[in-house]
């Protein structure tokens, strides 16, 4: 087979053009160097950063990247790693979609060598809402600035078709300087998607968690 | 970017003439795509890269701020906006072309392409993909074989991008005479030295190395159907 000629990519199951070096399919090639599917985990962990009820978040490097950050959640059980790394491929598209300064967004989903569920999110310099010195620090414009800023990037995500679903204070970090700026986390854990067929598809494990815990 | 984002010295001009070298292929696709004849688009190619290497027509836009990639599709684009506002007064004949353009296999090369509403950048973005892959695959093609497993190459690279519908380990463990568990771990370092390598051949056309795995989730998405 030449470069340039067709082939059905056993993989992927798409019809594929033809790689010079032979009937690789490029889709498959890229995924598999982004997520290196079970293989270890391709970030370098640097310090711990915070830790809840489902997992330890650390600031980590890609091994790729170096010179670039990443919140790296490890998630301590997960019982349907799979179907959770299965959902974040299916949810991608729509993630990507969401484009706001005011949204982390995740970048990585996967499986380490120890099966544990691991999620690679934009790293956002700040602190959380919620801590103390944070709230005590806000004036009242920063905070309508803040609710602004907020509302917008929730915005953005429902015009998307992706809810949040979890959102609370404690998801939203802040950073200070030059101006205050707030960021939704979390986007991506437990969301609903109007997803290509259509029909809403969500985490109803992770739901039923939050839901649990009102 | 690599050396070629400064085009000041003899090496700099070596580096960006033999990425030239390397993606002029994406260039011509692009120009065709355009709507362009194929002697036409070969003509557009070939003054595009004289001008791009004889010019120094990178330095005022500093591409080493950026992807050279986005880079250079933006810069055919406005280099064939001028030319159209100059009523495509090209120069022709007398100097050697700048690089090796073979018109009959682009021109072959191009016809394979899908004759569907894909976008001129669409198709720039898809051909680079496909250009970079090949080299990455070949450099971890060049790995193997410098190391006396040429034999181990040709087994495991079917199963390079995943299991389905591949070779089961135990048919490549008997083909090789290993274990089943050493063919895994052989599969976990092709697969490491494979995204290695194509890192090695991104890192030659971006500017900051943070940016490597945008660059391959962009082209992830302009291979995807």
């Amino acid at each position: 087979m030449t470069a340039g000629e067709s082939f059905r990519c056993p993989q992927c199951g798409a019809l594929r053009l033809t790689l010079g070096q032979g009937d690789y399919c490029a889709a498959c090639l890229l995924t598999a160097a982004l997520s290196l599917e079970g293989e270890a985990c391709p970030y370098q962990v640097l310090a711990p950063m915070g830790e809840d009820g489902r997992g330890v978040t650390y600031l980590a490097q890609p091994l790729a990247a170096p010179r670039a950050y990443v919140a790296l959640k490890v998630y301590g059980m997960c019982p349907d790693v799979d179907g959770a790394i299965a959902r974040y491929r299916r949810w991608r598209p729509a993630l990507e979609q969401v484009r706001h300064p005011s949204i982390a967004r995740l970048v990585d989903a996967g499986a380490a060598l120890d099966g544990c569920l691991f999620t690679a999110t934009e790293y956002i310099p700040g602190r959380l809402l919620t801590g103390p010195p944070v709230a005590a620090a806000i004036g009242p414009d920063a905070r309508a600035a803040i609710a602004s800023q907020l509302t917008e990037a929730l915005e953005a995500a429902h015009a998307a078709g992706v809810l949040h679903l979890n959102l609370s204070a404690s998801k939203v970090k802040i950073a200070a300087a030059p101006a205050p700026r707030a960021t939704i986390l979390g986007l991506g854990v437990a969301l609903v998607v109007d997803g290509a067929q259509g029909e809403p598809d969500l985490d109803r494990r992770a739901l039923a968690g939050i839901l649990a815990g009102l | 970017m690599l050396a070629a984002g400064r085009h000041s010295n003899p090496r700099s001009a070596e580096a960006l003439a033999s990425l030239c070298e390397t993606y002029w292929y994406p260039v011509y696709a692009l120009v065709r795509r355009q709507g362009f004849q194929a002697d036409e688009a070969a003509d557009l190619t070939q003054e595009f890269f004289a001008r791009v290497l004889g010019k120094n027509y990178f330095q005022e836009a500093d591409p080493a701020r950026g992807r050279f990639r986005a880079f250079l599709c933006v810069s055919v684009r406005h280099f064939l906006s001028n030319e159209r506002d100059r009523g495509r007064a090209l120069k022709r004949g007398g100097d050697r072309p700048p690089i090796a353009l073979e018109v009959e296999t682009a021109e072959g090369r191009y016809q394979l392409e899908p004759r569907d509403g894909m976008t001129p950048e669409k198709l720039f973005d898809r051909r680079w993909a496909m250009v970079l892959l090949d080299r990455a695959l070949a450099r971890l093609r060049a790995d193997y074989t410098a190391a006396g497993k040429t034999v181990l190459f040709a087994h495991l690279q079917d199963v390079l991008t995943g299991d389905a519908g591949r070779v089961p380990y135990t048919e490549i463990a008997k083909a090789t005479a290993m274990s089943e568990g050493a063919v895994k771990v052989a599969v976990h370092r092709l697969r490491r030295r494979f995204r290695e390598a194509l890192v090695a051949e991104i890192a030659e056309t971006v500017s900051e190395a943070g940016d490597i795995d945008a660059e391959i989730r962009h082209l992830l998405d302009a291979v995807s159907v």
